[in-house]
């Protein structure tokens, strides 16, 4: 004979997975949610590409030997650039400069003899966000048409009718970012602006409102088919009980999680494409994302505490309400005000330099824990991200404690005195 | 007669009403004890607290010498308890609920298996037992419960208004059940009703309770003697008005 846990937690797996709401919350959501989130990417990255470059201060670093050469100066011109000596990079960039434009010796000897002359554009990102990873690419864009437009102006001595937009490309634009005091490739900072940035808040967005909605609605089910007084007068310990329906809903979780990755790959790959686009890769290569080895368990040990955490705050929540719909809005409510701090990483707010005080304030939240953990992680700082993934675990315990004194029959039968002191002040209608 | 139940001085408070004031009473094993009340009177809060759902703000339970509180899975092991608006899982077949249930109680498979197929025969649902529970009606839905609750074979049978909301022929074929079942076990019931038919057939002891105290016990033969009336139901709107008037006068 099977445990009890385990018969408590397969019945529950047949009840949930046959609800409307769980079916729709937890497969199908994720899947709409990122196809549409896809295709506006899409529409992103094509309004990216067609906008202006913005303004951005430039700076360009000429490495060879003498005055600059007059190609330079004209490329320059074009680009509202300032032309300085041998300066370096970094300093440029800490001095306010966004773009640094890295030209190497024998730049106009190559292009006159018409080979491809290689630079260097350092970009300075004030954001990991998604739009501000688009902004040196544009650039990158002005730089080579600034460089056709020169030799073009070159050309016209001895072809007047020459027209730039028939000229081959004269420069090969290697782009870099400069964050947080390091060089990186395209591919890095892709990396963490989409895997950090986005991915996890999404993940974290996912997981945990469907784990705390499964969770609420196993207690809303209960509640609504009045089974409740039954389930609890059955040879079944409390603790296996409540077990029995963590173990299903995690698993049903990680049903969503599962249909969160496959909408996540596809709305990666729409994504990609776009970017693809812009930097004339193939939509496979701009697909390749880095995400720092280190990070993998962070995230692993982070989603696991946060939907832990969810989920019992689910339970007590479905525990208190009257029916299925009941503990789906009230868990909604909860998770998306929960939610709300991690809703600037999308638009790439770098945690880390909130000041102390609001970011303290904060450790209530545990999603806004994770978004810590994780991004300290991303940046190797893993002092903080292990503090942040303690405070986690104190609240996966906290919510436990909670959980134990809440989550007993004559509360969930007669609701507790304080909510339902509550309940009749917040219902009470003054008569005429 | 040795007790299967005995419940003493239970007292409790919910927002500062007192929904019990001292009840007590006791159930002897074979025997189908009834509480009778209106609406109320506590006696699902009586029923809640002697199966382990509520706790006493005084008094004790005694279910064969365990107490439900401190023992609580013997107990229930031993229990078993039918609300008055119990519901099923709509998603669930009704042969899948039964399953459930026996293989909490069941200790081997065989044992389940015996179970579930005392409960197909109980319900009489047939093969209708296959379908979610969400699409049976309200005579369907109780009768599958009252072949949950009694699947286990009980020793105390704990029933809250087993036959609420039937129809004539659902509500005797409820109690045809519940009494054929104590016949062939030996069990004990409690039971609580809003119909005396049904108690003058069923109990072989009552209790009538108003405001959170018993107020009567015995036998329907001698509780219509001890108030001169016709029947039970006359018998306790008397015992209600004699109880009201002692309560004036106190």
């Amino acid at each position: 004979m099977t445990s009890k846990l385990w018969t408590v937690a397969r019945k529950e797996l047949k009840e949930l997975s046959r609800e409307r709401v769980v079916l729709f919350g937890l497969l199908l959501g994720p899947l709409l949610m990122y196809l549409i989130m896809g295709a506006a990417a899409g529409a992103a990255g094509q309004q990216a590409k067609e906008a202006a470059v913005t303004p951005v201060r430039i700076a360009i670093v000429y490495q060879g030997p003498g005055r600059p050469p007059p190609l330079l100066e004209s490329m320059a011109k074009a680009l509202n650039a300032t032309i300085v000596g041998a300066a370096s990079p970094e300093n440029l960039l800490r001095q306010g400069y966004d773009t640094v434009l890295v030209v190497h010796e024998g730049f106009e000897e190559k292009i006159s003899t018409g080979q491809v002359a290689g630079v260097t554009l350092i970009y300075k990102p004030h954001s990991i966000g998604f739009i501000e990873l688009n902004k040196p690419m544009a650039v990158e864009q002005a730089v080579e048409e600034a460089a056709r437009a020169a030799v073009a102006e070159k050309l016209r001595q001895v072809l007047p009718n020459v027209s730039a937009e028939f000229l081959y490309n004269p420069v090969n634009v290697e782009v870099k970012y400069y964050y947080r005091g390091e060089l990186t490739g395209y591919q890095q900072i892709l990396g963490l602006t989409l895997g950090v940035g986005l991915a996890v808040p999404l993940a974290v967005l996912m997981t945990a409102i469907a784990s705390a909605q499964v969770a609420a609605i196993s207690f809303g089910v209960e509640k609504e088919a009045k089974t409740l007084e039954k389930l609890f007068t059955l040879p079944v310990r409390r603790r296996d009980l409540l077990l029995g329906k963590l173990t299903a809903v995690t698993a049903l979780a990680l049903g969503g999680v599962a249909s969160y990755t496959a909408g996540f790959i596809i709305y990666m790959y729409m994504t990609s494409k776009a970017f693809a686009t812009q930097t004339g890769q193939e939509a496979t290569q701009a697909f390749t994302i880095t995400i720092p080895h280190s990070l993998y368990g962070v995230i692993a040990a982070g989603l696991a505490l946060a939907i832990y955490t969810t989920t019992v705050i689910g339970f007590i929540i479905g525990s208190q309400a009257q029916d299925v719909r009941g503990s789906q809005m009230a868990v909604n409510y909860t998770i998306f005000i929960l939610l709300i701090p991690l809703f600037p990483l999308f638009f790439g707010l770098d945690p880390t330099t909130l000041p102390r005080t609001v970011a303290i304030a904060l450790a209530v939240d545990p999603y806004w824990l994770l978004g810590i953990a994780t991004y300290t992680a991303a940046l190797g700082r893993t002092l903080t991200a292990a503090l942040a993934l303690t405070a986690l675990a104190a609240h996966a315990i906290t919510w436990t404690i909670i959980a134990s004194h809440l989550l007993n029959p004559e509360t969930m039968i007669i609701g507790h005195p304080l909510l339902k002191k509550l309940t009749r002040k917040l219902t009470k209608r003054k008569t005429p | 007669m040795e007790e299967a139940l005995t419940v003493s001085d239970l007292w409790k408070r919910f927002d500062g009403v007192e929904a019990l004031r001292g009840v007590s009473f006791t159930v002897g094993r074979g025997e189908i004890f009834g509480l009778i009340g209106p609406n109320g009177a506590g006696k699902t809060t009586t029923l809640r607290i002697v199966v382990g759902l509520l706790h006493p703000d005084r008094g004790s339970v005694n279910v064969y010498g365990l107490d439900p509180f401190r023992d609580g899975i013997r107990v229930r092991k031993i229990i078993s308890y039918l609300p008055e608006e119990a519901g099923v899982y709509r998603h669930l077949s009704g042969l899948d609920f039964l399953k459930f249930i026996a293989e909490v109680y069941a200790e081997d498979e065989s044992e389940a298996e015996d179970m579930v197929s005392y409960a197909v025969q109980v319900s009489g649902l047939g093969d209708r037992l296959r379908d979610p529970a969400g699409t049976y009606s309200k005579g369907m839905k109780r009768r599958l419960l009252l072949a949950a609750t009694l699947m286990t074979r009980p020793k105390l049978a704990v029933l809250d208004e087993p036959t609420s909301g039937l129809d004539v022929y659902h509500s005797v074929m409820m109690r045809r059940t519940i009494k054929d079942y104590v016949e062939e076990t030996g069990a004990s019931v409690l039971l609580s009703s809003h119909n005396m038919l049904e108690v003058e057939y069923l109990c072989d002891r009552v209790a009538f309770i108003a405001s959170g105290r018993v107020i009567a016990v015995g036998s329907p033969e001698d509780l219509k003697r001890e108030y001169n009336a016709a029947n039970l139901e006359e018998a306790f709107i008397d015992a209600v008005k004699q109880h009201q008037e002692g309560v004036l006068q106190a």
